[in-house]
């Protein structure tokens, strides 16, 4: 934000930005989209949750010449996958800005005490949050609350060899899914916490005060869990770790959380393009990355320099998780929010101890039905 | 004769404007979302059809427990509210020290916001460090998961909206009460008549009307509840969706599945159902 100054000085554009939470950005942007209003010119998105239906309902500027004109701006530098998951139809609609990995947080002191390892496998993990699980310490923590937890699930789908769309059919009562959703409700169930936790906030907050062993979550909470105004625990004894795995070894997700639209009924087309350049330029991505929020381009994680003031279990978990990592972290569908609350109902049940292959098979129909829903309103 | 239309007429006049302004604020709203209900949403440019319609109304999985729970909600929250309101009310009305003193600590939980309610709530009701599972713990009671269960979210939002709206009912009733003509009283006193007869027969008919519309007000706000489900467990009414009102069901549907069109029909069965809700209350009153 303070860097927004030289734009201005440089560009001679003015730029006016508006900040709202998640939440709000979502349902702001998705009404004034939805009515073509004119007076936005760019938006940041949350491309694996409103990519496909934004690029398919036409809400997204077609930038697929202008990534492939601009030499200097290096499209091919952003990491292939961040790539495919703002690319619709082989054409490009967002310039992604922050991406995110699913890691294990984890008790140094703690395992340290019990002579543990870090796990690399679901089967370890769930040795180490018994063993870990006390009185006043939870084992294991993870979001829960079925339709927030899907992300979060998805690395333990792809460790099991699974994921929820296979060449475009839904495949969510595979034996793998059925595995990973049994793992995901059995570690949860055994060793979890009280309650379903529904934010990473809640799971923050447990682990601040010391009271959870273990905890799985995107990368970027490692900042909160550490800074000594909030957390009762000290920074040396967080550490971080890729996420365990399974038969397919460790895949966790490797996203690009947020991106850059442009408006397509913007009246400022090309200053709108010009501002995407500026923010998503290797000098700014090296100088956020800095900060601790990690962008796309791979020439700034091949910088040794960029990845200064995290410590090595941290910085190695993360070139670890980009090299794993899967694209995706929930359905890729239109409806998002439906296909959340589809996939995620097998969770609740996983979690609740009940039967989760007839959960999955139930859930594989409405997804099935959901994606038909889709395919003939494309045509 | 003519003087008197004249002056009807400039009265007629000078009233159009705000008829016309509240007919618009209110009528263009209803016609609009009547109209979404029929479409796909906000220029879509979609033919009419009656696919929503269909859609909601044979939604068994959201829609209709949505439904049955708004009524749940609020049936529970209010019939409790009334007598907890009204018993507390009674044993208010006569002077005693300190009685501005509860009043005002009664007051309280009406004047906090729903989310600040929520807030506080869920830090307290937190299953794994808030303070009442931490007191249950002291007397060997297991941890429950509250707000957090997906079996106990519904019950546990009941007795927050009692929490805070009993104090609501308790105050309008305490103003009905402190309006009542103290001769019949004394009358049933001269008859014979104990306090419970004294209750039973006098004080609570002749409290009649303003019960009636103390529930009115209360029903329909209790049934248009949002916020605290809302900040509590969150978007979609928790896990399995166990705590999701009507209101919580149109939010999902226009916020979340960005189905505008779907929307609008639950939100026109909702503007029914309260709707019915107060005619019904009201009509039933004025019979008797």
């Amino acid at each position: 934000m303070e860097r927004l100054s030289d734009f201005e000085e440089e560009s001679g554009i003015d730029v006016e930005v508006t900040q709202l939470t998640r939440e709000q950005a979502q349902s702001t942007l998705t009404v004034k989209l939805k009515a073509g209003a004119s007076d936005l010119d760019v938006y940041m998105y949350a491309p694996p949750q409103l990519g496909l239906q934004y690029a398919q309902n036409g809400w997204m500027l077609d930038l697929t010449d202008r990534v492939a004109e601009d030499s200097v701006f290096d499209w091919d530098d952003f990491m292939p996958a961040t790539r495919d998951a703002v690319t619709f139809e082989e054409r490009v609609y967002g310039i992604p800005t922050v991406t995110e990995r699913e890691v294990l947080f984890y008790r140094k002191d703690l395992f340290a005490a019990a002579g543990l390892e870090p796990p690399t496998t679901f089967a370890e993990l769930e040795a180490a949050a018994a063993e870990l699980n006390q009185d006043d310490v939870t084992g294991y923590i993870a979001r829960a609350e079925p339709s927030a937890a899907i992300t979060q699930f998805s690395g333990f789908l792809y460790g099991h060899g699974g994921d929820f769309i296979t060449d475009g059919e839904a495949s969510i009562n595979s034996d793998e899914a059925v595995a990973a959703y049994q793992t995901y409700g059995d570690l949860y169930r055994e060793h979890g916490p009280v309650g379903l936790v529904g934010t990473t906030q809640e799971l923050v907050a447990m682990f601040q005060q010391g009271s959870a062993a273990m905890m799985i979550d995107a990368e970027v909470w490692w900042g909160q869990l550490v800074d000594p105004e909030a957390s009762t625990i000290p920074a040396e004894d967080v550490g971080v770790a890729p996420l365990p795995g399974g038969s397919a070894g460790s895949r966790p997700y490797n996203i690009p959380s947020q991106a850059l639209g442009i408006n397509p009924d913007t009246s400022m087309e090309d200053e709108a393009w010009e501002f995407v350049q500026w923010a998503t330029s290797p000098e700014m991505v090296f100088d956020i990355q800095q900060s601790g929020v990690f962008g796309a381009r791979q020439s700034v994680w091949d910088d040794p320099d960029a990845l200064t003031g995290i410590p090595e279990d941290y910085r190695e978990t993360l070139l670890a998780s980009i090299e794993s990592g899967i694209g995706h972290d929930r359905p890729q569908v239109m409806q998002v929010g439906r296909a959340r609350d589809i996939a995620g109902a097998p969770i609740l049940v996983a979690i609740e101890g009940g039967d989760v292959a007839s959960a999955a098979d139930q859930a594989q129909a409405q997804l099935e039905a959901l994606l038909a829903e889709e395919r003939e309103a494309s045509e | 004769m003519i003087r008197a239309l004249r002056m009807n007429r400039t009265k007629l006049i000078m009233i159009t404007p705000a008829v016309l302004v509240i007919v618009a604020l209110i009528a263009f709203p209803i016609i609009y979302t009547v109209q979404l209900s029929f479409t796909e949403g906000l220029g879509s440019g979609q033919a009419f059809s009656l696919d929503n319609y269909r859609a909601v109304l044979s939604d068994t999985g959201r829609f209709w427990p949505a439904v049955l729970r708004t009524v749940i909600f609020t049936v529970g929250a209010l019939v409790l509210q009334l007598v907890l309101g009204i018993g507390t009310a009674l044993l208010l009305r006569r002077p005693f020290r300190g009685h501005n003193a509860v009043k005002t600590i009664l007051i309280l939980p009406l004047v906090t916001s729903p989310v600040a309610v929520a807030s506080i709530w869920l830090l307290m009701l937190e299953p794994n460090l808030g303070i009442v599972n931490e007191v249950l713990g002291w007397f060997q009671i297991a941890p429950q998961g509250w707000l957090k269960d997906p079996g106990q979210a519904f019950p546990t939002l009941i007795l927050l909206d009692i929490w805070q709206f009993t104090p609501l009912i308790v105050l309008i009733t305490l103003a009905g009460l402190s309006g009542l003509p103290e001769e019949v009283e004394e009358a049933a006193v001269v008859d014979g008549a104990n306090y419970l007869q004294r209750t039973r027969h006098v004080t609570l008919p002749l409290l009649r009307n303003t019960i009636v519309v103390a529930a009115v007000l209360r029903g329909v706000d209790a049934m248009k509840t949002f916020d605290i489900i809302y900040a509590t467990v969150g978007p979609g009414g928790g896990g399995g969706h166990t705590a999701e009102t009507l209101n919580v069901y149109v939010y999902g549907l226009s916020f979340d599945y960005i189905e505008i069109g779907k929307a609008a029909v639950a939100l026109i069965a909702f503007f029914i159902m309260v709707l019915a809700v107060a005619l019904l209350i009201i009509r039933r009153a004025a019979r008797e």
